[in-house]
């Protein structure tokens, strides 16, 4: 503890120190883009380093020491590598003298394929939140997060794809699989767009504005929904194969349930960013690429989705969400908790670091080892878990801090109210010019129908005219003939008045050219009909697409709405980066003011002083100042549990000795020099695989996705306490730990090896004395004893958690 | 009634009780740090200070599978065009009119009351049985909580050994999804009336060696608790007590373990056997049991499958009626009775009705439910709602304040509020005594 105490006072100085400065920089760059404390000088530093300022500037009371050694290696291991690490790999780091062996450490296992298996699991439970599997097979799935995380893709890049990958694959590649798991309902796409993309749960904005959370409104959710709006699922109707298919046309419109205000067309819109003002449009079949039939989902020209794909890297909300999902990772909790609910009553805990890490998650070009390796090399990350002793707190300097605090509050106060109405003001403009676009959009929907109907009528009826006049000329051409040949048959019948049968045939003919000649007229009056409803369908189509032409030119152009729009999303932004500040430092006080309630009822009422403890340790583990309990994830567990027991190493031999039986093609054609690195891969592949059955138990009772409070089940205890699963890792077998620890005798070295293999360090006096003397106790049954043991081990609170 | 709190130590709980609220207190903080201050921090927690208000209240939901008629038992149109052959029959309550082939639930009407406008518009399994369960509108991409979970987190008292939320059914896969609420307040599932998984030891480990590894497993927590303790761990250790507790209390599970006359009163059908388990598990306090009875989707020969489903139905559940009310029970349990639609009052070619939400009815009783009291009305051939017109929304309010939970309230999980019911929605008023 004195450690703890000496490295605070240390903080604490530092603190003042950094706070001077940052209230110099504060009043310099005044309020319109925050405070990023990244100034000038700092800028040179590592991002580690900067990360650091910025959480202990913001300290209020204690910052703990950094972790153990042990508990480093477990944890780093856990979060980069998804398991417990092995006891070699104990062992070795803990008797490693290296000054900088925690960074060499950090960067083998950012480096491993256990790194890549494990960061494609967090993120197929990101992606699809454990969704039931359909349409693109999960081994192919799997594969594509395998690759994309071993080839550094950039997290921008793989969300373009998922939103849209053009692709000659019907299915529309692999990635589609995110939309298609959501059966490609827009309402489903939209809400999760917005939650994984943007960090904003806009559902409760479907139906009328968000009742709980003020900043989300229906427009939002709508101006998301507006990309999403077009598309289907479209099955095959031979293969049954489902595919995505996209419209190229119709329009979002909604109406508030509360209310009933709302709009006839909402333009396509990602949260603060451009609404999409200078679409293509095109008419009919001209849309499309591959025009949608009953056996295609056809192909826009221009789709909506790519449109939205586009924008997401520049979208300060995409990145500000990307910096928290990573910084969620590691650190057990966002820097916005819940983590897809940005907006100003759930603000940041630390703005300032929110606005750092968004810039440099977009300058680490959005990959996750370099963004990642950062994280781990923090102090902030490397603090022990240990709870604080009330003793080491300084509260007289907190209530200094509180003193400092409510004064910048209180100039700060005004300020954001200034800029809150700049923004309402400039959302207002911005609302008027939409409107007036939305006025003139709702009118092009019908006449595209129109227009299309027309286009239509007029396409047909050419090859009818041409018909027309082929049987007219051809009908003009008998009557001719025939006439002709009356008029000489009469001639001759003339000439022979007495032969009866050529007078007959003179007559028949006759009779027969005053029909072809009536035939031929009517034949004609079609031609000419035919050729005028041509002419008439021309001009109406023509005619809409005057109209057209005329509603587009009433919409607003990118040039008119562009100041408007720059306007109102720099104030807005503006406004939140401030109120942001504001509650930032509110939260601070509210942390004084908590501590100040501890130390009044401290000596008096031990219950509350209890209480209040907790709450205070809680807002610093929040803050960072003190190392989370992180719970492990099911697959965390799951394979954690395996690795302890020594099942693990004995599933990657199996893979391992499958793979070189049977070789994929693709590992015996590639280069020599990239062989192991596929070997491994492929490996990693087949492993998730392998454990796919014992992994989907623990997922199924543990479940929890990122982000999620914890909850510990009556069920998941019978499971562990009576389940197969546990049993089985258990009993002695195939050299597994109770095996090889039942064929040693001495008892400190069974203490010794049960604690490494289970809870990752050496076992402490008092628990091999413990282990010693159950195992004395136990007589006859000793390997019973010893799996007694492993079992109260891996059920322990050490083992659950991730610390 | 009585609980079957465990023996465990008075200092033990009452520290753990302290120490969570003290860490909702902070938890809270966080969310709502515009107010400073201890005093300021608490919000309003509908759900808990009902949870304190109504501590023992429980709820039974038997669901119809497939789609019950209501012509056939709630809402009988005897000699009209859509009616059907079965008469109506009087029952307890002067005025009120149920099929004839509900004879003995005819017997318990005054104890119970019927809502006759429903107009749930739906006809589509899936969606009816999410629908009539959730109490709201199914909207692709959501998912919300299943009646039982909501009650589950909202009525069951703290250190309770057993689930709060029972699903009971014959053969089958799944379970209630407790949704947002977390897997806490998922159901246990009895598939046939079984206990549920897990709750037998495996035969290697005698109580003697599980008691020795829990013991272990004790002190090694104990060990890490002096590191860090917080809510989380604590709930964690808990949970093991919680199993621990549980397998004491599995006879619980056992229907065979009731008295042979109540077993013989309730019969030898599945349904007659989960009934009489439902009541053991209202009895041990569980807050929500729910009992799946199948199948009525009667597209083919509705009249044959409605005597004999109906048949199967009416003398258990009366029987479990009638000896809620005389155990005094009926007062803390509210019984519901619901399908995910109703059925036309057309009949098809195949004698058969067909899936129909525009007109049905649910039964209700026990807890804040003012008995013999009928809502609502129908035309008078059932083809529409001509009175009082409610659907699966209000239905749900209504269950909910009837054990005494302010369904307007939110539920405050992880920082996030979420509404407790539809909050375009309200309660029944009238229904409510």
């Amino acid at each position: 503890m004195l450690e703890f105490a000496l490295f605070q006072q240390i903080a604490l100085f530092r603190q003042a120190f950094l706070f001077g400065i940052g209230l110099l920089f504060f009043g310099a760059a005044g309020l319109v883009r925050g405070t990023d404390s990244s100034n000038d000088s700092s800028k040179s530093l590592p991002l580690h380093q900067r990360i650091d300022e910025l959480v202990e500037i913001d300290a209020i009371g204690p910052l703990a020491i950094l972790c153990s050694d042990a508990d480093f290696l477990r944890r780093v291991t856990l979060d980069l590598a998804g398991t417990i690490p092995t006891v070699d790999q104990v062992n070795t780091f803990l008797a490693d003298r290296s000054i900088n062996k925690r960074e060499m450490v950090v960067d083998r296992l950012i480096m491993s394929q256990d790194f890549v298996r494990h960061m494609a699991i967090e993120l197929d439970v990101i992606l699809l939140e454990r969704r039931s599997d359909k349409s693109v097979a999960i081994r192919d799935w799997e594969r594509y997060l395998i690759d994309s995380i071993a080839s550094d893709k950039p997290l921008d890049q793989l969300f373009q794809e998922l939103i849209f990958m053009d692709s000659d694959d019907p299915k529309g590649g692999v990635p589609a699989k995110f939309i298609l798991n959501r059966d490609a309902e827009p309402n489903a796409v939209t809400r999760d767009i917005g939650r994984l993309a943007f960090g904003m749960d806009l559902q409760c904005a479907q139906c009328h504005d968000h009742p709980l959370v003020k900043d989300y409104l229906q427009d939002d959710y709508y101006g998301l929904f507006a990309y999403w709006h077009r598309i289907r699922l479209f099955t095959d109707p031979k293969s049954k194969v489902v595919q995505l298919s996209e419209q190229a046309d119709g329009e979002a419109s909604f109406s508030s349930v509360f209310t009933g205000s709302g709009h006839g067309s909402a333009l396509p819109r990602p949260p603060r960013g451009s609404a999409l003002v200078d679409e293509p449009r095109m008419i009919g079949s001209d849309a499309y690429i591959i025009e949608p039939a009953k056996d295609s989902p056809g192909k826009p020209k221009f789709s909506r989705r790519q449109a939205l794909s586009n924008v997401l890297s520049n979208n300060p909300q995409f990145r500000r969400n990307i910096a928290n999902r990573l910084w969620l990772m590691m650190f057990g909790r966002g820097i916005v908790h819940p983590i897809d609910l940005h907006h100003s009553d759930n603000p940041p805990v630390n703005p300032r670091l929110l606005r750092l890490l968004a810039d440099e998650v977009a300058n680490h070009n959005f990959q996750l080892r370099p963004i990642l390796r950062q994280f781990a090399l923090t102090r902030a990350y490397q603090r022990a878990c240990d709870g604080p002793s009330p003793t080491t707190v300084n509260f007289r300097d907190i209530a200094a801090r509180q003193v400092q605090l409510s004064i910048e509050r209180d100039r700060m106060t005004p300020m954001v109210e200034s800029l809150e109405t700049a923004a309402k003001s400039s959302k207002a403009a911005y609302d008027e010019i939409l409107r007036r676009h939305e006025i003139a959009t709702v009118k092009i929907p019908p006449l595209l129908k129109k227009a299309g109907e027309a286009k239509k009528k007029f396409d047909e009826s050419a090859p009818q005219i041409a018909l027309a006049a082929q049987a007219a000329t051809k009908l003009q051409e008998q009557s001719l003939a025939v006439s002709e040949a009356a008029t000489s048959s009469a001639n001759a019948a003339s000439k022979l008045p007495e032969d009866q049968s050529l007078k007959e045939i003179a007559k028949k003919l006759e009779s027969r050219a005053a029909e072809l000649s009536s035939t031929y007229k009517l034949a004609a009056k079609k031609h000419s009909d035919v050729s005028a409803r041509h002419e008439a369908t021309e001009l109406e189509f023509k005619k809409t697409q005057a109209e057209i032409n005329e509603a587009v030119r009433e919409q607003i152009r990118r040039e008119e709405l562009e100041p408007v729009e720059r306007l109102y999303l720099s104030a807005s932004m503006s406004y939140e980066d401030a109120i942001y500040d504001l509650k930032g430092i509110k939260q601070k006080i509210a942390v004084c003011d908590l501590a100040a309630d501890y130390a009044k009822v401290r000596e008096s009422d031990a219950a509350k002083a209890e209480s209040a403890w907790q709450s205070l340790v809680q807002l610093w583990t929040n803050r960072n100042q003190i190392a989370a309990l992180k719970p492990l994830t099911p697959v965390q567990l799951a394979v954690s549990a395996l690795r302890a027991t020594g099942s693990l190493d004995e599933q990657i031999e199996a893979a391992r000795t499958k793979l070189e039986a049977m070789p994929p093609d693709e590992l015996k054609n590639v280069k020599d020099s990239d062989k192991k690195a596929l070997e491994e891969r492929l490996m990693h592949g087949m492993l998730i695989d392998q454990l796919r059955g014992t992994v989907n138990q623990f997922v199924g009772l543990y479940g929890g996705l990122p982000g999620e409070d914890f909850q510990a089940t009556v069920n998941q205890a019978l499971f562990f306490g009576n389940g197969s699963v546990v049993d089985g890792l258990l009993k002695p077998a195939n050299n597994n730990l109770t095996q090889r620890l039942s064929k040693l005798d001495d008892t400190d070295q069974i203490a010794n090896e049960l604690y490494l293999a289970i809870l990752s360090r050496p076992a402490s006096d008092g628990e091999r004395h413990d282990v010693s003397k159950a195992l004395s106790q136990s007589g006859d049954r000793r390997t019973q004893s010893i799996c007694e043991l492993g079992w109260a081990l891996l059920s322990s609170t050490e083992f659950r958690f991730n610390y | 009634m009585k609980c079957m709190v465990s023996c465990r130590s008075v200092e033990h709980m009452s520290s753990r009780r302290s120490f969570l609220s003290g860490m909702t207190a902070g938890s809270l903080g966080v969310a709502s740090s515009l107010s400073p201050g201890l005093g300021g921090v608490l919000i309003a927690n509908p759900a808990i200070a009902a949870q304190l208000k109504n501590g023992s209240k429980r709820i039974l939901n038997v669901f119809l599978h497939g789609g019950v008629s209501q012509l056939e038992s709630w809402d009988p149109k005897p000699n009209t065009d859509t009616g059907g052959p079965f008469r109506a029959i009087a029952t307890s309550v002067p005025g009120i009119h149920i099929s004839e082939l509900l004879p003995h639930t005819a017997k318990q009407m005054h104890r119970l009351s019927l809502i006759r406008s429903l107009n749930t518009k739906n006809g589509d399994h899936g969606r009816g049985q999410i629908e009539m369960t959730t109490g709201r509108k199914r909207i692709p991409g959501t998912d919300y909580p299943h009646l039982g979970a909501v009650v589950a987190k909202s009525l069951t008292p703290e250190n309770f050994p057993l689930p709060g939320h029972i699903l009971i059914r014959g053969a089958g896969t799944g379970n209630s999804s407790a949704a947002y609420l977390g897997p806490k307040y998922s159901s246990v599932v009895m598939n046939e009336g079984k206990p549920p998984e897990y709750t037998t030891r495996p035969e290697s480990l005698s109580v003697e060696d599980d008691q020795r590894r829990n013991a272990f497993r004790s002190k090694v927590n104990d060990r890490f608790a002096g590191r860090r303790r917080t809510a989380d761990t604590d709930s964690y250790t808990y949970s093991y007590d919680q199993a621990r507790d549980l397998l004491a209390a599995r006879e619980v599970f056992d229907v065979t373990r009731e008295p042979k006359s109540d077993q013989e009163r309730y019969g030898v059908s599945e349904f007659g056997q989960h009934c009489l388990l439902a009541r053991r598990l209202l009895e041990k306090g569980v807050p929500f049991v729910q009992v799946n009875h199948s199948n009525y989707d009667t597209h083919h020969e509705n009249f044959d499958f409605h005597i004999e489903q109906l048949g199967e139905f009416d003398l258990p559940f009366a029987t479990l009626v009638s000896d809620l009310a005389e155990r005094g029970m009926l007062e803390d349990t509210l019984i519901c009775v619901m399908s995910e639609f109703g059925r036309t009052p057309k009949i098809n070619s195949r004698y058969g009705r067909d899936h129909w939400g525009t007109a049905w009815s649910v039964l209700l009783g026990g807890a804040g439910i003012q008995p013999g009291a009928v809502i609502g009305k129908t035309n008078d051939n059932g083809t529409e709602v001509v009175d009082r017109e409610v659907d699966h929304g209000h239905l749900f309010h209504t269950i909910l304040q009837a054990v005494g939970v302010d369904s307007t309230g939110e539920f405050d999980v992880g920082g996030r509020k979420y509404p407790i019911a539809d909050p375009a929605k309200s309660s029944i008023k009238e229904l409510i005594a």
